[in-house]
Parts: C-alpha cells; sequence; structure tokens
C-alpha cells in the first residue's frame, strides 16, 4: 500500500491494539480473558499484515490462528480450569527475573534494528499473489518449496493422530499407570 | 511506518512473550505466551518481504509464515492434549507441582 498519513495512521492504530491486547494477554489473571486478549492481539497482526500487502498471510492469520488454535486453547482453558477462575501468583523472583530477560532482549534487538539498511520501499514492487505461492509450494527445483511443503504435510498429520492418542480417555487401571498419588479416576 | 516502526512493534511483542513465559504458573498461559512470540517473528517475517530491496525474492515472505503456522498448529496440538490427558491424571495445571514428572 502507498505510504500515506492514512497507512500511517493505521500502522499506529494496528501498533497499539496489538501491544495493548499483547500484554493483557500476559498479565490478565482469569485465563479465558488473556485468551480473548490473544485474539484481539492476533486480529490486530492480520489487519497490520493486510496494510503491508500480504492478504494471503492475514487471512491465514485469521482463519488459522483465531479460527483454530485460540479457539482449541479455549477449549483446553474450560476443560482443565474451572473457567480459568482460579489464579495462581508467581513469585516475585519469577517477576524480576522476567522483566530483567525481556528487558535485556529487548534492548538488544532494538539495539540491533535501526542498523537495518533498506528501510525505503523498492518503488515497483508487486504484491505477491496467491497463485505465486502455490506455484513456489509446489515447484521440486531448487528455487521451490516441494520438499519442505510435504515434510510439513507429514508432520501436521502425525502431530494430528499424536494429540488424539494422547488425549484419548483410558480406562482407569487398564494400563500401566504407576503413581501412587492416587489421582486416577476420580 | 517504516522497517524499523515494524521490527520495533515486534521486538517489543516478542519481549512481552517472554515476561509471559517466566512469569506464568499455569502450562496454557505460557503456552499462549509462545504463541505471542511466534507472532512477533511472523511480523518480522511479512515487515522484511514488504521491505526488501529491488531483485530480492519477495514470495518467500509469504511462504515462510505458511511454515511457521503449520508448525505452531501441530505443536498447540500436541501440547494441549498433552495438558489435557495430565489434567484427566493428576488434575494439576500449576507447573511448580509438576516437578515429580521427573522422576
Amino acid at each position: 500500500m502507498e505510504a500515506t498519513l492514512t497507512t500511517d495512521i493505521l500502522f499506529y492504530l494496528f501498533s497499539a491494539a496489538i501491544l495493548g491486547c499483547g500484554l493483557m494477554a500476559v498479565t490478565v489473571k482469569n485465563l479465558l480473558h488473556s485468551a480473548i486478549a490473544l485474539m484481539g492481539c492476533l486480529f490486530g497482526t492480520a489487519g497490520l499484515f493486510l496494510l503491508l500487502d500480504h492478504e494471503f498471510v492475514a487471512l491465514m492469520q485469521i482463519l488459522v490462528y483465531i479460527g483454530g488454535v485460540v479457539i482449541f486453547i479455549i477449549y483446553a482453558v474450560l476443560l482443565t480450569t474451572h473457567l480459568g477462575t482460579r489464579y495462581l501468583p508467581a513469585s516475585t523472583l519469577k517477576y524480576i527475573s522476567g522483566v530483567t530477560l525481556a528487558a535485556i532482549v529487548l534492548g538488544l534487538v532494538l539495539h540491533i534494528d535501526p542498523q537495518a539498511t533498506h528501510t525505503a520501499v523498492n518503488p515497483d514492487r508487486t504484491a505477491t499473489t496467491i497463485d505465486a505461492i502455490g506455484y513456489r509450494l509446489l515447484d521440486g527445483s531448487t528455487n521451490g518449496f516441494l520438499i519442505p511443503f510435504e515434510v510439513i504435510s507429514v508432520l501436521l498429520l502425525s502431530a494430528m493422530i499424536g494429540a488424539a492418542t494422547i488425549a484419548k480417555h483410558q480406562k482407569p487401571g487398564a494400563t500401566n499407570d504407576e503413581d501412587e498419588t492416587g489421582g486416577s479416576a476420580s | 511506518m517504516n522497517l524499523t516502526a515494524c521490527l520495533s512493534l515486534s521486538a517489543i511483542l516478542f519481549s512481552f512473550g517472554i515476561f509471559g513465559l517466566m512469569t506464568r504458573r499455569k502450562i496454557i498461559a505460557m503456552l499462549l505466551a509462545i504463541e505471542l512470540m511466534l507472532n512477533a517473528a511472523l511480523i518480522n517475517c511479512v515487515a522484511f518481504a514488504y521491505y526488501a530491496p529491488a531483485g530480492a525474492d519477495t514470495d518467500v515472505g509469504s511462504i515462510l509464515p505458511i511454515f511457521i503456522v503449520a508448525i505452531t498448529s501441530a505443536e498447540m496440538a500436541v501440547a494441549l492434549a498433552v495438558i489435557v490427558a495430565m489434567y484427566r491424571k493428576r488434575k494439576v495445571i500449576d507447573i511448580e507441582r509438576l516437578e515429580d514428572l521427573h522422576d
């Protein structure tokens, strides 16, 4: 998109939404609320991708992340924590170490970032079309991504089968469970 | 809007993710923080593709996110399945009470 005042304003609006929702997602006590804040953060990111001329990535963000992963997280929250209300506070030491580590990483990255040299948009750039993405993914030459594409499909299939196997409800006492805490079948 | 602004945005988002990963005690909340960090990586990919110099291969800016999203989905599916199975067995999702997992 052309760099105009409108895109600047939109960029800062989306940035504010992303950062606000991101901060909420890691600080809010109720886990369900933080999952919804993550949803807002991902929506803001999708808007940013539209602003940066990557419509395909924006659509994928909405379909897969918001429609799939976040809904999945919400299901897991509802299944495990009684509406996510029980809050577990972290120790002060963990807070200090978390803030310190985040500040160190932020300082390092912000120290490196301004040294990026190509900061102007290439004037005769063209937006990537979905056709081009499809051809590149199925291109078997050294320029294409055929093998990673196939590997990722096998990975997804095995992850799905593995997840279904792990989460399958086991009959109490039918397997080799050795925990002496007696937490099963309650 | 320029490259430095986009990269700064993603750096700040990444540091939020690290903060969440260090301070949260529920496993699901930690996964949520990891999700934020991956989102920051996606922003980097797209921003670099948008501000690429002439002659660069900008299609990769759309293809790399496909792989990132696919790997994230696989990771989330397995991790949440493990969490649900663990909760069913022990009724605990607090990482500080799961220390006996390594025994």
